[in-house]
């Protein structure tokens, strides 16, 4: 029934669409009831995804550190996903491993649910949730090369990733010298906690919001990605950014999302997930999957300009929906 | 007379030279691990709350460089894909800080008017905040625990994340320390490591 009410009328546009809309693809009604019977033996969904040679491919995963059957049914069905999208990384939203951080933790909630992606040569970029030891930056696999908060580059889309979970003035000044340094067409900052959100529990870091922000918009950033709540949301473009909230791809809070909540553009939690994302040029692709291996979510994002006056957005206190 | 009066200009020299170097530090620029309260509180009316600020970042800086000594002594906290290494690293270098540390009390790290002006920026930044705003702060912080001085953190409990806007307003601390809260306690913790270097107590509203 609330998933119902979170379901989205889906659209296709022949056209790319204006910035502030996302142009949806494909994908089934949100919160449908997965076919009993259907988990860890799900079937492989048709991509939505242009799947363009020399674009830049990769899975988003969030909170997944449980070691409990739901991740590893996750963690199948995202190795599955590289034979038709052949993601070349995957980054992390943290809560990487929750309870104890010792060194079978790291096997049961890491090493084993990604084990063939790992064996594969995929790298994870993972970032500090607040379950997440601090001592997990110095974990190799994580590439967080001993940082609790960094950046990377991947063809044109260079990558910022917070710590959240402890937000120094430091990290702000660091934050406030690389943004603008980058010449990569597309910025994607990535962080545990959401700075919107629709989530019950949880819902928007305010805090954090105050301090980035302004930095996001300054410096051209497209997109956020971030999970913490433990459900799919994607938000109505926020002065002109669109953020995700991808922290269910082990545990669920279920029916945690606000029924009627003005931010959400589509919900899901009614079950697990993962997103799929390519960069081609100025578009992005997005699709995100459900534990059943439904399409749930997908949809293209064009690229925002540095010079399509973003400051006339916050100016005018308008989303840009 | 006459034999007099070089002496006075020595003097006169002196004293203008005494100035002007006084004048020279008080403008120097800020050493990196200082600040203004630490400048202040070598001049000799340095006001008390400067003072206790230059000891905190001086008590703060002797454990940096009692950690840096101590790990310098053990295998590096540096990146390996080998969890139990991990793992062992971090446990050493905790027990290390333990043992230097094993007779800390509390307020040896955290001078008395530095944990009280914590306090009042923790307890103005609360008013300001809506009771929506409280209750998230509030919402992982671990209940039901007292914190003792070179105890870890429970790895079974979230670290609560401290609000970004009430860091800008605290004391800076060095890249390995950090403000947590526990029930209603603050704590100073080791980053890397989870233990309590310091605490103060009942400095959260009640929640």
């Amino acid at each position: 029934m609330r998933a119902t009410l979170l379901a989205l009328t889906f659209v296709s546009l022949v056209v790319a669409p204006p910035r502030g809309t996302v142009a949806l693809l494909a994908g089934a009604p949100a919160g449908q009831a997965p076919a009993a019977g259907a988990r860890g033996t799900a079937p492989v969904p048709r991509s939505t995804l242009p799947n363009e040679k020399g674009s830049t491919k990769f899975a988003v995963i969030g909170d997944t550190g449980t070691g409990g059957r739901q991740q590893y049914e996750v963690g199948k069905l995202l190795s599955d996903a590289r034979a038709r999208f052949p993601y070349e990384f995957v980054i992390m939203m943290g809560d990487n491993l929750y309870g104890g951080q010792g060194p079978s933790d790291f096997v049961k909630k890491f090493e084993t649910p990604y084990k063939p992606i790992l064996d594969a040569g995929i790298k994870f970029y993972a970032t500090l949730g607040n379950h997440d030891d601090p001592a997990q930056r110095f974990y190799k696999p994580f590439n967080m090369e001993g940082k609790r908060y960094y950046s990377f580059r991947k063809d044109d889309v260079e990558f910022f990733v917070l710590d959240s979970t402890y937000v120094t003035p430091a990290q702000i000044d660091w934050l406030k010298d690389v943004l603008p340094k980058s010449n990569a067409k597309w910025k994607i900052p990535y962080m545990h906690h959401p700075l919107y959100s629709s989530g019950e529990k949880h819902g928007s870091e305010v805090d954090l919001r105050t301090l980035v922000e302004p930095l996001f918009i300054a410096n051209g950033v497209d997109v956020v990605f971030a999970g913490h709540e433990h459900f799919y949301e994607r938000l109505k473009p926020q002065n002109g950014i669109y953020y995700f909230t991808e922290g269910g791809s082990a545990k669920l809070r279920e029916g945690n999302i606000r029924v009627g909540s003005a931010m959400t553009d589509k919900g899901f939690d009614t079950d697990m997930s993962f997103m799929l994302v390519e960069i081609a040029k100025d578009q992005m692709f997005f699709e995100t999957i459900s534990r059943n291996g439904q399409v749930i979510d997908s949809g293209t994002i064009p690229r925002r300009e540095v010079a399509s006056s973003p400051k006339a957005q916050v100016a005018s206190g308008q989303t840009s929906k | 007379m006459t034999v007099y009066l070089p002496v006075s200009r020595v003097a006169l020299v002196g004293v203008l030279v005494a100035m002007m170097c006084g004048v020279a530090t008080a403008q120097a620029p800020p050493r990196a691990d200082q600040g203004v309260a630490a400048r202040q509180a070598e001049t000799p009316n340095a006001n008390p709350q400067a003072t206790a600020l230059a000891e905190f970042q001086k008590r703060l800086q002797g454990y940096i460089d009692l950690r840096a000594q101590l790990a310098g002594k053990l295998k590096p906290l540096s990146p390996t894909a080998d969890s139990a290494q991990l793992a062992s690293r971090q446990d050493t270098l905790a027990a290390a800080i333990r043992d230097a540390r094993k007779g800390a009390k509390p307020g040896d790290m955290i001078p008395t008017r530095v944990a009280g002006q914590i306090r009042n920026v923790i307890a103005d930044d609360f008013r300001r905040r809506t009771p929506e705003a409280k209750r998230a702060v509030f919402e992982e912080v671990p209940e039901g625990i007292r914190p003792v001085i070179n105890n870890s953190m429970p790895d079974t409990a979230p670290l609560a994340t401290v609000p970004p806007l009430l860091l800008t307003k605290l004391p800076v601390l060095p890249d390995n320390l950090q403000y947590r809260f526990m029930d209603r306690h603050v704590v100073l913790i080791d980053g890397d490591t989870r233990i309590i270097v310091d605490y103060i107590l009942n400095v959260l509203p009640p929640h």
